[in-house]
């Protein structure tokens, strides 16, 4: 499955792993496998998409190949050969040599990778030469896409996240490195502008030619850009192959797991729950400002019946979040009106609305490792508020597939599909009649997420409570939720049925989202 | 966290906790172990070298250097003690308030802590002592509000990125009262941040004390103080040199195995 280049045949691979291990050593001297044997052979000009869950070993894979080793790193055995060298074995000035015109590395947080008092051509000039000509950068940008000498003179804070990534993209690639290594080149962008810098990246190395490596934690990104793939799994890389292959007809278990755990448009997984007439969230005319002048929601009208599951999608900024924020009392409302279904005026400051009330809105929010006190157990993040008996605590943990043992435990001796599970518990011991889940999933692994949901769908269909999703992943709100609002600027511009709305969307925009999300799920 | 500390760092956990635990042990029961009384003179051996008698010596006036040394942290330990607990409790107390209270409160102890910050701390200390006399108490509370102000600014600052964590959104949603938020979510995370700077206080305080002695307006003689011997003994050093590195060593050792504590956090 090794693609050459048409121009250069070479026979050296661009990349090669052979039978690599690589443990990491913390400060009390215990090690802990973090590469298993890996072998992977990269041909110039081709394109492999690495996937794998947190912890799998991945990023490290791909650091190796850019040379970059950290101290608590200890290579057991294996030789990393990249376009012929031993990066590990060189001397600083080889790696420095090699770094950037034969390979280049495009990090992770693109908010971190730039240097924020430098403006893109400074950054271009450290990586360039002090005698590189205006005419050449302008050009090297319009290769990425941004066009236009005013991008020069920009900061990193004047750039969006996208031209961010972008502008890292054009600064590896000032040097025409034979090899392009991208670590979850998409994870901190919309959906949108995401795909929009996956097609500049194919395109660009469709002209250009160079072997490309893209790691992700999403099979979305990889199938849109490999045509190879090597799946991970604790350290090992578990199966390879063309990616339509990988993707349709996974051979070894974990990959199985992988692509039936990706959320996917037309494939429910949960059961419509049957509508009542009785609502239990009522929103007239609801707007709200945040931080000055900026209406987050404008004039907004909707219902959430009795025991409704309700998905809320749109782009950042797009208001979803504040709109949760709203309904439970954590940002005040600015005009309009918002009422429970008893007719209690929600728009009440938190401190000044009876426990009754309270205890019927409970929300969870986005970070793991935010969720909980990290001062406190389990057990007293779970009953401080609610009160709960440890009885109560044990049942609620297992609703959420946890056992009684987690009672005991701090949140940094959990992961975070644990902590998310054990602020789902809390939020039920409150015994809720609305459960408003901000993006709960979004920093979960794709099987994670799908176990989480899985148990969120048992445990709405014995409580009986409504739910509220906001998620920028509109696959994961299309496979479970009853209704579908879709937000842009604030404003409402449609809602209705899942089907209708997945299958026939009445606004441009809502489809182009759609047209998107379908895009990303398997080919 | 500095990392030429990470790579000893096998061997530095028993050092530091060795020389606190000696430090501790020698404090606490120097007045029952079998040494010569810290204020009796012998006027037919001054400023004598080691012996058997003196193992390290004799001062001035004939005290023995040996027992003076291991009596010599009492003092700055009781105050350091009791400033430092002064100014922890009294800084989370400020800082706390002024993020949750917001406002014009927050501005005004804002204010008030930005003062204390620009006070020259040992200037103000001399004046202390000597318009009110070298009494411990007044001293320990003077230490104790004066180093409040840095912990204020880090519990301010602190509480209000709690304020913001999700945890304590849900608090507040789970109807939590404001006392109950502030006990249950807020300090025991303040806390968790704080106390290395209340640790490193604890030997700057430990220092300030010394310094006072030294310049006459900490402990009074015939008290043993370390600060004190350094200063009573310097114009001898020449000729029993222990004189003034015995207390030295002593002051250095507790306070870099304190801020080895520190360090292993």
């Amino acid at each position: 499955m090794s693609v050459n280049a048409d121009n250069v045949p070479d026979p050296t691979p661009v990349l090669e792993f052979s039978d690599v291990s690589v443990e990491v050593r913390n400060e009390r001297s215990r090690s802990r496998a973090i590469l298993d044997s890996i072998s992977l052979r990269i041909e110039h000009g081709e394109t492999v998409g690495i996937v794998g869950g947190s912890g799998s070993g991945k990023s490290t894979l791909l650091r190796l190949a850019a040379g970059v080793f950290s101290a608590d790193l200890v290579l057991v055995h294996g030789r990393v050969s990249t376009v012929g060298t031993d990066l590990l074995g060189a001397t600083l000035a080889e790696r420095e040599k090699i770094y950037g015109s034969v390979v280049a590395l495009v990090a992770q947080s693109i908010g971190e990778a730039l240097t924020p008092h430098l403006t893109v051509l400074s950054h271009f000039r450290d990586t360039v030469g002090r005698e590189v000509q205006n005419e050449q950068l302008l050009q090297s940008l319009a290769e990425v896409g941004l066009v236009g000498e005013k991008y020069l003179k920009r900061f990193p804070h004047q750039l969006s996240g996208g031209e961010r990534q972008r502008v890292l993209l054009a600064l590896a690639l000032a040097r025409s490195p034979q090899l392009l290594l991208l670590d979850e080149p998409t994870s901190a962008l919309d959906a949108g502008i995401g795909t929009a810098v996956l097609a500049t990246i194919k395109r660009v190395q469709q002209i250009r030619g160079f072997a490309l490596v893209c790691v992700s934690h999403d099979l979305g990104v990889v199938s849109q850009i490999a045509k190879r793939t090597a799946v991970m799994n604790a350290g090992r890389i578990v199966e390879t192959g063309a990616t339509a292959q990988v993707l349709q007809a996974p051979a070894h278990a974990y990959t199985k797991v992988l692509v039936s755990s990706i959320p996917k448009l037309d494939q429910r997984v949960r059961e419509s729950s049957s509508r009542k007439s009785e609502a239990v969230i009522v929103c007239r005319n609801l707007t709200v400002v945040r931080g000055g002048a900026t209406r987050a929601i404008e004039s907004l009208d909707f219902e959430v019946k009795k025991g409704e599951v309700v998905g809320i999608i749109g782009e950042s900024g797009s208001g979803k979040s504040s709109l949760l924020a709203a309904i439970c009392g954590l940002v005040p409302v600015t005009s309009g009106t918002l009422h429970s279904g008893d007719g209690y005026d929600l728009s009440t400051a938190l401190h000044l609305r009876p426990r009754r009330i309270l205890s019927s809105i409970q929300m969870v929010f986005q970070n793991p490792d935010d969720s909980l006190n990290p001062a406190r157990t389990v057990a007293q993040s779970l009953s401080r508020y609610t009160h709960a008996t440890n009885d109560q605590m044990c049942a609620g943990l297992r609703s959420v597939g946890l056992d009684e043992q987690f009672l005991s435990r701090r949140p940094r001796e959990m992961s975070g599909g644990e902590k998310q599970r054990a602020a789902i518990a809390r939020a039920l011991l409150s015994n809720p009649q609305i459960l408003l889940l901000d993006e709960v999933t979004s920093a979960l692994d794709v099987t994670v997420q799908a176990a989480v949901m899985k148990t969120l769908a048992e445990v709405q269909q014995t409580m009986e409570f409504a739910l509220v999703i906001v998620s920028h992943d509109i696959a994961l709100i299309a496979s479970f939720v009853d209704r579908i609002l879709v937000l842009r600027n604030g404003r409402l511009i449609e809602q209705g049925l899942v089907a209708n709305v997945i299958g026939s969307p009445a606004d441009s925009y809502t489809r182009s989202l759609i047209e998107i999300s379908a895009q990303r799920v398997l080919v | 966290m500095n990392s030429s500390l990470r790579l000893r760092s096998g061997q530095l956990p028993v050092v530091v906790f060795g020389t606190l635990g000696l430090h501790a042990l020698v404090a606490l029961l120097a007045p029952y172990l079998p040494l010569l009384p810290t204020d009796a003179q012998n006027s037919a051996a001054l400023l004598q070298p080691p012996s058997a008698a003196y193992w390290l010596g004799t001062d001035s006036l004939g005290r023995d250097v040996f027992s003076r040394v291991l009596h010599g942290g009492r003092p700055s330990l009781v105050i350091a003690f009791a400033a430092t607990g002064i100014s922890a409790v009294s800084g989370i107390f400020i800082g706390a308030l002024a993020a949750l209270a917001g406002g014009w409160i927050d501005e005004a102890l804002s204010r008030v802590v930005d003062f204390m910050l620009a006070l020259p701390t040992l200037i103000l200390l001399l004046l202390i002592s000597s318009f009110f006399g070298q009494d411990p108490v007044i001293l320990s509370l003077a230490l104790g509000f004066m180093y409040a102000a840095p912990i204020a600014r880090v519990a301010r600052s602190t509480t209000q990125a709690l304020l913001a964590r999700d945890f304590v959104r849900v608090a507040r949603l789970q109807g939590g009262s404001r006392l109950s938020i502030l006990t249950g979510e807020i300090l025991p995370n303040v806390w968790r941040v704080v106390f290395t700077e209340v640790t490193m206080q604890f030997t700057w305080i430990l220092l300030a004390f010394s310094s006072l002695s030294f310049l006459g307006l900490g402990a009074s003689p015939p008290t043993p103080e370390w600060g004190l011997m350094i200063a009573e003994s310097r114009s001898y050093m020449t000729l029993n040199p222990l004189l003034v590195i015995a207390p030295i060593l002593m002051l250095a050792t507790l306070v870099l195995a304190i801020q080895g504590l520190v360090d292993r956090e």
